[in-house]
C-alpha cells in the first residue's frame, strides 16, 4: 500500500477532495513541519516525504495537509491485518511505515488459494476489497516472501496490473529487472551498491560474493538469498498458525439470522467431512464474521469432548448468533477448529439395548454442551463420591464437561443413612439433650422449636487426623462429631450432630450444682462456654 | 327438532368433546410398586413422558424432594409387566413386551435434576451419598445449578426435548400455566418424564398429575421416609390419599394406612369398577 497514511486519512465522502488532489500529511521535526507522507496526486507533483512543509505549498498551491499520526496508522494496519484473515489465517502487518514504501501486510497463502479458485483469483480479490475499503493497493504473490515484497513495489505489472502473480520457479526472473531497492536493504547500502555501478538485482546475482561480503557486510548476500529463496526466512505472524479452517465469501454481505445460520451450516459441513477424514473431533470451534466495514466479530464455543456432528455444533452457535453485531453486513465467514482431538469413527451397535444406550449417552454428552455453553461450565455439574467418613468430604460436585471417565472408589463400610440434601455449612442450633451422648430432645432451628419424636445414633465421625489443614494441638474431643438421625414431632427428619464431646465428669458435676445450688456465676459461664455445641448438617427426605 | 332436543345435542356433544378433553392420554407407565397407588392411577402406573407437578408444604422442602427422588427411582427401576387395570383401557397401553424392551435399559438412563443455585443454604444441596439411598448412583445425575429460575426451566426444557434421559427434575419457586403446559408438551415430544417440585400448587396448570407433599410422623422407631400423599389432580383419574412409606432397601412405595380415595366418596360408582 504504498500511500497506506494519506489514504487512511482520506476515507469516507467528506474527504472526497483529499483523493483528488495532492494531499499530504505533515510532521513537526527540527527546523519546521515536514512532510511525512504523500499521496498518488503529491508524488506526481514532485513532493517527496521529508521535504519542509513550505517547500511542498509552493510546488502544490491547492495542497491538503493534515497530520501525521502514526499510532493511529499501525492500528488500522493490525486491523486490516486481522481483516486479512479472512484469505489466510496467517497474516502480518509490516510496519506501518510513512516513508516511500508505504506500509504493507503478509500473507502466507500456503494452502489457501484453492478456497478462491487459483492464487490469480485470489489475489485479484484481495486486491478489490482492500481498494473497495479506500486504499490504493498492489499485491503479489511469490515463491518467496522477499520476492513478493519487491514485486509488490517495484515491479510493473502488465497494463498498470495491481497484482502480480509470480508463477513457481519464476521467482530469478522476476527480481532481476527490479532497482537494489526491492532487496530492503539499509538506505546508505544502496547508495554505495549505486556507486559501484550496481543498479538492478540482476547485477549482483552474476557478482562473485567474496568481495561483496568484505565491503558491505553478510546483508547484501543474505537479503538476495532471502528473496531466491536459498535461505528461509520467518516472518511472525499475527495469528498462529491454525490448520483446520473453512473459509466462505459472500457475493453480497448478509445481516440476517436466516442467512447466518446457513452459511454456517455450510462451514460446519465442510470442516466436520475433514474431521471425518482425519479421524478427529473439535473440542473448541471459533466462527469469525468479517463485517463490511473491516470488523471482525467471534463467536467461539466449546465441547466437552471431541465432536464434528454437524447438527449439534449448529446448536451450540445457535444460542450466540443473536448477540453478533453485523453492522452493514457481513462479507467473509470462516470456521476454525482451534482445538482437535483424536476420534475414532462411530462403531454403530446392532439395533437393540445397546444401541439405544448408546444414542441416549451421546444424546446426554449434547446435552451438556448445550447446557454448559448457556450456563457456564461452573452450573452443569456431575455428582462424585468419595471414600471418606467425613461428610461434607464424601459427596462433591465437578463440572459435567470436564468430568473424565468415571472410576470406580471404595465407599467406607458401615455407613449409616445419608441425607438427601446436605447444607454446604452446618447450621447452628440450640439443643437439649441428655449428658453425654444422647440424641437431643428438642432443638430450635430458624426460629421453630422442634421436639425430637424418635431418633437414631450416634454415629461417630472423628475428622480424618491425615489432613493438613487440622492443627496437632486441637483435641480430638474437640472436633469429633457424633450424628444423629431425628425425626420432630410433625414428620420432618433431619441430621444433626454434635461437635465435640462433654468433659469427663461433666454430668457429676452438673447433679452436684443442682443440689449445692450455690455455684459461681462465672464458673457456670466457663463451663457453658467449653461445652460442645449442636448443628443440623441435613435434611432426610 | 325441537329446541329442547336441539339443546341436548349440544350438550351431548359437548359432554364427548369434554371427555375426550380428559382422557388419560396413551403413555407408558411405570408401576409405583404398590397396587393401591397404581389402581388409583388411570394408567395403571404413573405415565411416563408427561410433566408431575410436586408441592412440598411450607418448612417442609424434603418431602416434596423425596418423593421426586422416589418417582425417579421408580422411573428407572426395571418394569416386568405393564399393569392393567380395566379391560376398557387395554388399548391405551402398548403391548408388554414392547414396555419389556424399553425396561431393558431404563435404569441405564440418566437424570437431570436442575436447580437454582442460590438455594443451598435454604434447603440444602443435593447430596451424592443420599441419592443413593433411593437406587440412584451419582453418575446417573447431571446437576444443573442455574443463576435464575428462568434458566431452570429453559435447562428443564432442553434436557427434555434432547431425549435419551430417565426423567429430568426441576425445582422451582413458581411456574405459570403456558411454561407448565410447554413443560408438558416437550415431556411428550421425547417421551421423557418430567417432575416439576413447587412451593405450592397454583390454581392451574398443564400438568398431568399434581402431588401435594407432606412429612408424617409415624408409629414405631422406624425412620424411613413417611409421607402424606395427596394426589389432587389427576388426568382422567380422580383425586386420592394416602399415608404412605417408601422403602430404601426395595424401592418401592408402600402404603402403610388410611387409604382415603376420594373417588369412592364422591363417585360411587367409579369406585365399583376400581374394585
Amino acid at each position: 500500500m504504498p500511500a497506506f497514511a494519506t489514504d487512511r486519512l482520506s476515507r469516507g465522502p467528506a474527504w472526497r477532495k483529499r483523493r483528488v488532489k495532492p494531499f499530504v500529511t505533515s510532521a513537526a521535526s527540527a527546523g519546521g513541519l515536514r512532510i511525512a507522507a504523500v499521496n498518488l496526486h503529491a508524488a506526481e507533483a514532485g513532493i517527496l516525504p521529508g521535504m519542509p512543509l513550505a517547500d511542498a505549498r509552493a510546488l502544490a498551491p491547492g495542497l491538503e495537509v493534515a497530520a501525521a499520526d502514526p499510532l493511529g496508522d499501525s492500528e488500522q494496519l493490525t486491523k486490516l491485518a486481522a481483516w486479512c484473515g479472512s484469505f489466510s489465517p496467517w497474516t502480518a502487518p509490516e510496519s506501518a511505515g510513512s516513508g516511500p514504501d508505504g506500509a504493507g501486510i503478509w500473507l502466507d497463502a500456503t494452502g489457501c488459494a484453492h478456497l478462491f479458485g487459483g492464487e490469480e483469483d485470489l489475489l485479484r480479490e484481495l486486491v478489490q476489497r482492500v481498494q473497495r475499503m479506500g486504499f490504493g493497493v498492489r499485491a503479489a504473490l511469490a515463491d518467496t516472501a522477499g520476492a513478493a515484497w519487491a514485486v509488490a513495489r517495484f515491479a510493473a505489472g502488465k497494463d498498470g496490473a495491481r497484482a502480480i502473480l509470480v508463477p513457481p520457479g519464476a521467482t530469478a526472473a522476476a527480481l532481476a529487472p527490479l532497482p537494489m531497492a526491492g532487496l530492503r536493504l539499509p538506505g546508505p547500502v544502496i547508495e554505495g551498491l549505486a556507486v559501484l555501478g550496481l543498479r538492478r538485482i540482476a547485477d549482483l546475482m552474476t557478482m562473485p560474493r567474496a568481495p561483496l561480503v568484505a565491503r558491505f557486510g553478510g546483508s547484501v548476500t543474505d537479503r538476495l538469498d532471502r528473496a531466491l529463496g536459498q535461505s528461509n526466512e520467518s516472518i511472525s505472524p499475527l495469528v498462529p498458525e491454525v490448520p483446520h479452517r473453512e473459509r466462505l465469501g459472500l457475493a453480497e454481505p448478509v445481516g440476517t439470522r436466516p442467512a447466518l445460520e446457513a452459511a454456517l451450516a455450510h462451514l460446519l459441513t465442510d470442516l466436520c467431512a475433514r474431521l471425518a477424514r482425519e479421524h478427529a473431533g473439535a473440542r473448541r470451534l471459533d466462527f469469525a464474521l468479517f463485517r463490511v466495514d473491516g470488523h471482525v466479530a467471534h463467536v467461539r464455543v466449546g465441547t466437552s469432548r471431541p465432536v464434528r456432528e454437524p447438527k449439534h455444533l449448529a446448536r451450540l452457535f445457535a444460542e450466540h448468533l443473536d448477540n453478533v453485531e453485523v453492522g452493514e453486513g457481513i462479507e467473509v465467514l470462516t470456521l476454525t477448529a482451534d482445538s482437535i482431538e483424536a476420534l475414532a469413527a462411530d462403531q454403530l451397535e446392532m439395533p437393540g439395548p445397546a444401541l439405544d444406550h448408546a444414542l441416549a449417552t451421546a444424546g446426554v454428552a449434547d446435552l451438556v454442551d448445550r447446557l454448559t455453553n448457556r450456563l457456564g461450565a461452573d452450573a452443569v455439574l456431575r455428582l462424585v463420591e468419595r471414600p471418606s467418613h467425613v461428610p461434607e468430604r464424601a459427596g462433591v460436585t465437578v463440572a459435567a464437561a470436564r468430568h473424565g471417565e468415571e472410576k470406580p472408589i471404595v465407599l467406607p463400610p458401615g455407613r449409616g443413612e445419608r441425607p438427601l440434601r446436605l447444607f454446604p455449612t452446618p447450621f447452628p442450633i440450640d439443643a437439649v439433650a441428655p449428658v453425654p451422648d444422647g440424641p437431643p430432645v428438642m432443638f430450635r432451628w430458624r426460629r421453630v422449636l422442634h421436639r425430637v419424636a424418635r431418633a437414631e445414633g450416634p454415629e461417630r465421625i472423628a475428622p480424618e487426623w491425615w489432613r493438613t489443614s487440622l492443627s496437632w494441638t486441637t483435641p480430638w474431643e474437640e472436633t469429633t462429631r457424633d450424628y444423629y438421625r431425628v425425626e420432630d414431632e410433625s414428620g420432618r427428619r433431619f441430621w444433626v450432630y454434635r461437635e465435640g464431646l462433654y468433659p469427663l465428669g461433666y454430668a457429676a458435676a452438673v447433679a452436684k450444682d443442682d443440689d449445692e445450688e450455690a455455684v459461681e456465676d462465672s464458673e457456670q459461664a466457663a463451663r457453658v462456654a467449653a461445652l460442645p455445641r449442636w448443628f443440623v448438617h441435613g435434611l432426610f427426605a | 327438532m325441537s329446541p329442547v332436543l336441539q339443546l341436548d345435542a349440544s350438550l351431548t356433544a359437548l359432554r364427548t368433546r369434554i371427555r375426550a378433553i380428559e382422557a388419560p392420554g396413551e403413555y407408558r407407565v411405570a408401576s409405583m410398586g404398590a397396587p393401591a397407588l397404581d389402581a388409583a392411577l388411570p394408567w395403571g402406573g404413573l405415565p411416563r413422558g408427561c410433566l408431575h407437578e410436586i408441592a412440598g408444604t411450607p418448612g417442609d422442602a424434603g418431602a416434596a424432594i423425596g418423593f421426586a427422588a422416589a418417582l425417579v427411582a421408580r422411573l428407572r427401576a426395571p418394569q416386568q409387566v405393564a399393569r392393567l387395570r380395566a379391560p376398557q383401557q387395554d388399548a391405551r397401553l402398548r403391548a408388554p413386551q414392547d414396555g419389556r424392551l424399553h425396561a431393558a435399559h431404563e435404569e441405564a438412563r440418566q437424570v437431570l435434576w436442575c436447580v437454582r443455585g442460590d438455594t443451598d443454604s435454604e434447603v440444602g444441596a443435593l447430596y451424592a451419598p443420599g441419592l443413593r439411598s433411593f437406587g440412584l448412583a451419582p453418575q446417573q445425575v447431571l446437576l444443573v445449578r442455574a443463576a435464575t429460575t428462568a434458566q431452570v426451566l429453559w435447562a428443564m426444557e432442553e434436557g427434555l426435548r434432547a431425549g435419551g434421559l430417565a426423567a429430568v427434575v426441576a425445582e422451582v419457586d413458581d411456574v405459570d400455566f403456558s411454561t407448565s403446559r410447554r413443560l408438558q408438551l416437550a415431556a411428550e415430544a421425547r417421551g421423557v418424564t418430567a417432575l416439576l417440585i413447587v412451593p405450592a400448587l397454583s390454581a392451574v396448570s398443564g400438568a398431568v398429575t399434581r402431588w401435594q407433599l407432606s412429612s408424617r410422623g409415624g408409629e414405631g422407631e422406624s425412620l424411613h421416609p413417611k409421607w402424606s400423599v395427596e394426589l389432587t389432580r389427576c388426568r382422567g383419574g380422580a383425586p386420592a390419599a394416602w399415608e404412605m412409606e417408601w422403602n430404601h432397601a426395595t424401592n418401592d412405595f408402600a402404603v402403610v394406612a388410611g387409604v382415603r380415595d376420594r373417588s369412592v366418596e364422591s363417585r360411587p360408582g367409579l369406585a365399583q369398577a376400581a374394585g
